[in-house]
């Protein structure tokens, strides 16, 4: 008798748990099937929104790029007027912010100047590391030619005194800074490399 | 003779010393004593340090006065450890911050780590040391904005703005303390300081902890009057050296810059002393000066910031009750009781 | 008719006020502390995170009382995290494909809400034992002060520590260098959640004690009479007339003499 009621109560809570399991599942795929997030066309939309001046013209395959330590150059679209934009992401542990994820960085280069940058993606506190993603301090990249950067060098953020640009720090928020700079710098390093200067 | 002795007979256990010694007598020795740094820091840098300093004082009474106002308690104000506290703190900090800095570092420090906690004795870090901490995370940068001491041959200091408390700006040159020299030659062990100049205090610093001649002063009078233990600063210096020694390239050259940069000098002599916050035995003072020592040597060589000795003391203040656990004093002729086996199979029976 | 009609409506909503106030997670019950601290470094992310609790909380807490007689005992703590999971996956797919700001922002902390012991808690302790209804307004109740303080929070920790609030820059203060950075910082949040759990339970003590005074005065008629419970006149005075009809009305109280 003993035997039966413990299989009862087994058979209960197996049924109860695998029925719980399996609506969840079904639900959870089902909104999935909702909110699917298309990276790239996101990717486009924003770029799209982001420099309105020409539309993109092409992909550039990066399939044989080589990448330094710790970033990774995403995507680079070449738009009709002849800008390169570039979605960089960086992440190695102690250059980004506080966040482990790293932070994305998206780059417009134009006739070997840069013409426009924003953050395409970051977890940084708001006061604290958002603060390096600001127009205030992302202004003093706009305008700086490629040469300005050393891109034989791919780890350097402090830059030696040979008239290599060194970003003004933001207050509490170095490594994020300093994450900020290093994807700058690789995207610069993209657009040397795929326009044939190095 | 009806002569009714009115004499009462005092029963007590000893001590049986005595000493006229109060706090209040305390706290003006070493008012004193800080008043040897307030002096060297207004001639190094201009009247706008005393002022700084002022209203640090000024807030830690107020907040003090304050508290025991709210809790409706007497107010225990004259016995000047408020003054003492707000001495300290206000010469830790840059010689051109803000008022508003000292006036909510004064009250942080008083109010949070003292008065909350239970007053004098109470506090379970040095308020002077927390305070500092608060405003350093809070003003990061009015906190680390150090200027060069004023260049008397170019004549003194303008106290324009003096009472709008606004500091003049314009007049000072803002540089970078010997401490990030000292950051920057980690690596390589060549450090290029002037000795003398960190000596005499003709360096940039906060108001109290560029002139070393001062707190050496100023020790030995506190040391001569027995109000601190002189074992806490030598074995905090001796510590810092024997660190310095150990985990920079080329030690021998870093043990006088670690010495006489940055705030050593001045925690060593009035903030590692601090009655409440130090062990109580002499085992437990030792490990806790040269606990606070390996912090700050840590902090200063890997840390990101040039400055560690007021976290290390923090964290050191954290950890003295632990001291305290582990170095108790056993009582006279105890002898540890001898361990007795467990016999498992005669447990069993 | 219509005072017990009231009556009955005020203790069928208890939950959802008692939830927002009295019981208020953050500052009454404690719970959620984690991420109380880490999201409220800005008012929009504090909000944010409340709203999404919230939907987790009422959802999970409907599904736990529908099942309560379903979910045998021994397995009810591994029941409930499955439930309480699938909606917090679910909020999660919802922002990243509909607000992605906010869901970069709130980052790891929107995947942790299904830790959040506000959620396992109310399951375990209202939503089991209870029939739908007020599992749902529980949920609605707890959730709505979670939001509240998360939002109470953020803001005060916004201003101080940015100068700014619900993003909203008050770039005089900025420019002067007033805000305190340490408010951003784990150290600030523990302070101002220290303070105003100190302030909160001091104002709902206070509150408290007004609502009672006001009862009580309510009980008293406005000719002054002093009434007992039932609303029966406690007699001021006995004023027996003689002697032995005072040992009469002893008696007859009752008990020996």
């Amino acid at each position: 008798m003993k035997k039966v009621n413990v299989s009862k109560e087994s058979v209960r809570i197996v049924v109860c748990l695998g029925v719980i399991a399996l609506v969840a599942s079904l639900l959870l795929a089902v909104v999935n099937l909702f909110t699917q997030v298309d990276e790239a066309a996101e990717l486009r939309k924003a770029i799209g929104e982001f420099y309105a001046e020409a539309e993109i013209a092409s992909e550039v395959d990066l399939k044989d790029f080589e990448n330094t330590d710790g970033t990774e150059v995403l995507n680079v679209f070449v738009a009709e007027d002849g800008a390169y934009i570039v979605l960089t992401h960086v992440a190695k542990a102690d250059k980004v912010g506080y966040n482990a994820e790293g932070v994305s960085m998206l780059v417009i280069i134009k006739d070997d100047e840069i013409v426009k940058l924003s953050g395409y993606s970051h977890s940084e506190t708001p006061g604290l590391g958002a603060n390096a993603f600001k127009d205030k301090h992302l202004d003093q990249y706009i305008g700086l030619t490629t040469d300005r950067f050393d891109v034989s060098e791919g780890e350097q953020i402090v830059a030696p005194d040979d008239g290599y640009f060194t970003p003004v720090k933001v207050t509490s928020a170095t490594y994020t800074t300093n994450a900020v700079f290093l994807a700058v710098k690789a995207s610069v390093r993209a657009y040397v490399i795929l326009t044939g200067g190095m | 003779m009806k002569e009714e002795s009115t004499r009462k007979l005092l029963v007590s256990s000893s001590p049986h010393v005595g000493s006229n010694l109060t706090t209040e007598k305390i706290m003006m020795h070493v008012i004193i004593a800080l008043s040897f740094c307030l002096i060297a820091g207004v001639v190094i840098f201009g009247v706008y340090s005393l002022l700084t300093v002022a209203l640090c004082v000024a807030s830690s009474v107020c907040g003090e006065t304050l508290y025991n106002l709210i809790r409706k308690r007497p107010n225990t104000v004259k016995d000047l450890s408020a003054v003492v506290t707000g001495m300290i703190l206000g010469l830790n900090l840059p010689p051109t911050v803000p008022f508003y800095v000292p006036i909510v570092g004064g009250l942080v420090a008083i109010m949070f780590v003292k008065m909350l906690f239970g007053g004098l004795g109470r506090n379970f870090a040095n308020p002077a040391a927390t305070g500092r901490v608060f405003l350093l995370l809070s003003w990061s940068t009015q906190m680390m904005e150090y200027v060069r001491p004023i260049d008397y041959a170019s004549g003194a200091l303008a106290v324009k703005d003096f009472f709008v408390g606004f500091v003049d700006k314009a007049a000072y040159v803002t540089s970078a303390t010997p401490l990030a020299e000292v950051k920057s030659a980690a690596g390589t062990g060549n450090v290029e300081v002037d000795l003398l100049d960190m000596f005499l205090g003709n360096i940039p610093g906060t108001i109290g902890e560029v002139c070393a001649v001062a707190i050496i002063a100023a020790a030995i009078y506190l040391i001569a009057f027995k109000i601190i233990d002189w074992k806490i600063p030598l074995t905090y210096f001796a510590g810092i050296a024997l660190f310095s020694l150990i985990f920079y390239k080329n030690g021998w050259n870093f043990i006088l810059p670690n010495l006489l940069g940055g705030g050593v000098l001045f925690a060593g002599v009035f903030m590692l002393t601090d009655y409440a916050t130090s062990p109580n035995t002499r085992a437990g003072t030792i490990i806790f000066a040269a606990g606070a020592a390996l912090l700050t040597i840590l902090i200063r060589r890997y840390g990101g910031m040039n400055e560690g000795a007021s976290f290390a003391i923090l964290l050191m203040d954290l950890l003295v009750p632990l001291i305290d656990k582990a170095c108790k004093p056993h009582p006279f002729g105890y002898r540890k009781p001898p361990k007795v086996k467990k016999d498992k199979k005669e447990a069993a029976l | 008719m219509a005072k017990d009609a009231t009556r009955n409506l005020r203790e069928t909503f208890e939950p959802l006020t008692s939830g927002v106030f009295k019981n208020n997670a953050t500052f009454r019950l404690v719970l959620g502390t984690c991420p109380t601290l880490a999201v409220t470094t800005s008012a929009i992310n504090g909000l944010s995170m409340g709203l999404a609790t919230t939907f987790v909380l009422v959802c999970s807490n409907a599904i736990v009382s529908l099942l309560r007689n379903f979910i045998p005992r021994k397995v009810r703590i591994p029941a409930y995290i499955l439930v309480i999971a699938t909606f917090s996956t679910l909020v999660q797919m919802i922002m990243r494909k509909w607000l992605p700001d906010l869901y970069d922002s709130l980052g790891l902390f929107l995947s942790l809400v299904v830790v959040n012991c506000i959620l396992l808690a109310r399951a375990e302790s209202f939503a089991s034992l209870n029939p739908v209804l007020p599992s749902v307004l529980d949920g609605i109740g707890i959730g709505l002060g979670f939001a509240f303080s998360l939002t109470l929070l953020g803001m005060i920790r916004e201003f101080l520590g940015a100068g700014a609030l619900f993003g909203y820059e008050f770039t005089a203060l900025v420019e002067a260098g007033l805000p305190m950075t340490i408010f951003i910082l784990p150290a600030g949040g523990f302070l101002v959640y220290g303070f105003m759990m100190v302030i909160y339970n001091a104002a709902v003590k206070a509150v408290e004690n007004a609502l009672k005074k006001r009862a009580e005065n309510k009980n008293n008629d406005n000719d002054g009479v002093p009434k007992n419970k039932n609303g029966e006149q406690i007699p001021l005075i006995l004023e027996p007339e003689t002697g032995a009809d005072a040992i009469e009305a002893l008696n007859r109280e009752g008990g020996d003499a």
